[in-house]
């Protein structure tokens, strides 16, 4: 049984967290909250989001998992007005999310849960660690969008950087440890990831403030940031290019 | 329902397979050489007709190695665009598998990335697919497997995709082999049959081991209790079609006349077609110059039959040449060639090639021959290169010709020796298009003032 009511920029926020990696996630309902988890088709990427049930208006439910498809769920979304509610329930018997928003229903087919990936977050050894600001992750995306297909995560005791580097151009950012929240790293680390990835997922960080980097030498960054104001939490993974071995 | 029994007694390990041993062991041992970095053939190949196990193979050798595998299968989306977002991207950084392990490609934790049915991946509309491919096998950090039923289009498509991978032929199992993995499979199920019902089942699947399994399935649901030979009437045969280069194949390596004429057969062309092929690749088939002097011998006297059957419309001579062709092939043969790599014949490519412009000549030569009351081949073998030179010099006769006999552009371009987006195929049609509107006023008739029929 699963049956929310629930504001739209909630919803959307969630979605945005996830759609990026997948189009058709695993949906896992508990008593107490939501939760979503996935691994992106090239097995590079991965997310994992709880949402607690205070972030919804209303929220009863038993344990359940529906496999939801998040284009279609977009479709839904863009129907909506700030202020509206929507009403989710799921039909089992159908095997349908139905969906309510002021006088027009929804009703959406499932997908089946088994074909989708059902992810643990890995344990990392994972040293160092950057509490930064999410505005100036998103600045540092913007100037190296068209510079490369790549960025680097590069940490010292002193400062966190970050480098994208092409052919002819390059950008970076540098910040100093009393620029950031937090820096902790005794050693330095630096790691290449793939730019669009990386890109995709600090849009898709909207309402949290900061975000909490873990990272480690040629190894996953994990970033940690609140979602749904605070009622619920996100980590994303990204492995890092395969350097010659 | 039942579970569908290729699904279920699909081989999760590489030993597990049937036939193709020695494509096996060079994929295994591929395999292996991952274990130190990546090697210098960073993709495979795996090459044969449907339901011979290329896919299992794929994944049993993930599946021995302890890979990650990542799937463009043909029922997802397949262009260029999916290739770099998904198999290029899986290709060349670290992963997670879908239990969310982390995995180090340096510690073994490598991604196998398949393509299946690689050979239908670019269409018409999407040629980068191709260029992407052959970027994700210059960069890969990680094993790239092909799997091709057709070698020779994927080789035509894109050259450098073979050139940068290994490739393994699967040939059809032999008929014992898969008899023997049907009686397996029947009596994990608890199903009774007689040896001869195996055998019978399996030399009707034409190699396939995919539909011999899907055959045996449906058998189980008849509810009889010793299956026997003459049950087997019910489905009747399996229409295998197998690519040129198979039956090539297949041909070269025949014992007997037997397996030459099934060699045949399974080969979806006509004789001439055959021919052709055999003809085009007898160097790599035969070794020595007495096999080949006896091949060749054979082969031209198969081809004194087809020309008879040709000419004289009798087609009942053609068992003659095919019989020479393939069962003479098969006996005047000492050695056998091994592991010969064979080719689409020259010839075939050459026509293939010319194919655009020998439709524009025939078109140009059947306007000319209404024209003039000839025949089109008597325009094509004589006349065309006349009006080739009169149309050099005369620019009247140009537009007048182009517009009487509603050429094309590009059969203005060939008889001017032109490309046609040249500025004087330009020229002749916008003269064409004046004529046309003088003539729509009624000032002159259409006229062409030269050539044989007006002259």
């Amino acid at each position: 049984m699963f049956k929310a009511k629930v504001k739209p920029e909630v919803l959307k926020e969630l979605v945005e967290v996830v759609s990026i990696l997948v189009d058709e996630a695993k949906f896992t309902v508990k008593k107490g909250e939501l939760q979503i988890k996935a691994v992106d088709p090239a097995h590079v990427a991965m997310v994992e989001l709880r949402v607690d049930k205070k972030a919804f208006e209303e929220y009863k439910a038993d344990e359940s998992e529906l496999g939801v498809n998040l284009l279609k769920f977009r479709d839904v979304l863009k129907l909506t007005n700030p202020g509206d509610v929507i009403a989710m329930e799921h039909n089992e018997e159908k095997n349908q999310l139905v969906l309510k928003v002021g006088n027009i229903t929804r009703k959406m087919a499932l997908v089946d849960t088994t074909g989708l990936s059902d992810p643990k977050v890995p344990n990392l050894n994972l040293p160092v660690k950057v509490v930064i600001k999410a505005e100036e992750l998103r600045k540092v995306i913007k100037a190296s969008e068209s510079v490369s297909d790549h960025i680097a995560l590069e940490t010292s005791p002193e400062e966190f950087k970050i480098t994208s580097e092409g052919d002819n151009d390059s950008a970076d950012l540098v910040m100093s440890k009393h620029m950031l929240n937090e820096l902790d790293c005794k050693e330095g680390a630096r790691s290449l990831f793939p730019l669009d990835y990386f890109s995709n997922m600090v849009k898709a960080i909207s309402t949290s403030e900061t975000v909490t980097m873990l990272m480690g030498n040629d190894y996953p960054v994990k970033m940690e940031f609140s979602i749904a104001g605070g009622n619920g939490s996100s980590t994303y993974l990204l492995a890092p290019r395969i350097e010659n071995d | 329902m039942d579970a569908d029994w290729t699904e279920k007694y699909r081989p999760r390990a590489l030993k597990d397979i049937v036939g193709n041993a020695s494509a096996l062991e060079r994929l295994r041992r591929w395999g292996e050489s991952w274990s130190n970095g990546a090697p210098e053939k960073r993709g495979v190949i795996l090459a044969g007709p449907p339901g011979v196990g290329k896919t299992s193979a794929a994944h049993a050798l993930a599946f021995e190695f302890g890979w990650e595998v990542i799937e463009l299968n043909a029922s997802d989306q397949r262009n260029a665009g999916a290739i770099k977002s998904i198999a290029h991207r899986g290709a060349i950084f670290e992963g997670f598998s879908h239990t969310g392990e982390f995995r180090r490609a340096r510690d073994g934790g490598r991604k196998l990335i398949i393509l299946d049915e690689a050979d239908n991946i670019f269409g018409r509309e999407d040629a980068g697919g191709a260029r992407a491919i052959v970027q994700m096998l210059r960069e890969t950090m990680q094993p790239v497997i092909l799997i091709a039923n057709d070698y020779q289009k994927l080789k035509q498509k894109s050259g450098e995709i073979v050139s940068s991978c290994i490739t393994l032929y699967f040939d059809l199992p032999s008929e014992f082999q898969v008899s023997r993995l049907l009686s397996d499979i029947a009596g994990k199920e608890g199903m009774k049959a007689t040896e001869g019902f195996f055998g019978m089942l399996a030399s009707q699947c034409g190699g396939d081991v995919r539909s011999a399994v899907n055959d045996l399935q449906s058998f189980s649901k008849g509810g009889k209790n010793v299956l026997e030979e003459k049950d087997i009437a019910s489905i009747g045969y399996r229409d295998v079609q197998i690519e040129p280069e198979i039956f090539v194949r297949n041909l070269f390596a025949a014992r007997n006349m037997g397996e030459a004429r099934r060699a045949y057969r399974e080969f979806d062309g006509t004789p001439d077609e055959a021919m052709l092929w055999l003809d085009g690749n007898m160097t790599a088939g035969m070794s020595g110059a007495e096999d080949l002097s006896k091949g060749y011998a054979m082969l031209s006297s198969a081809d004194l039959f087809l020309g008879r059957a040709n000419r004289a419309k009798i087609y009942s001579l053609w068992p003659y040449a095919i019989d020479m062709m393939t069962c003479g092939i098969a006996v005047s043969r000492k050695s056998r060639a091994v592991g010969a790599e064979f080719k689409l014949p020259f010839w075939l490519i050459m026509m293939s090639r010319s194919k655009a412009s020998r439709g524009v000549r025939n078109g140009l030569c059947m306007k000319l021959a209404r024209y003039t009351h000839t025949s089109s081949s008597a325009i094509a073998s004589q006349d065309l290169a006349y009006y080739s030179r009169m149309l050099e010099d005369d620019q009247e006769l140009r537009g007048h010709m182009a517009a009487a006999l509603y050429l094309t552009e590009a059969e203005v371009g060939y008889l001017l020796r032109e490309r046609t987006d040249s500025e004087r195929v330009a020229q002749v049609m916008a003269e064409v298009r004046a004529l046309e509107e003088k003539g729509r006023k009624g000032t002159g008739a259409l006229q062409v003032q030269g050539g044989p029929g007006a002259g």
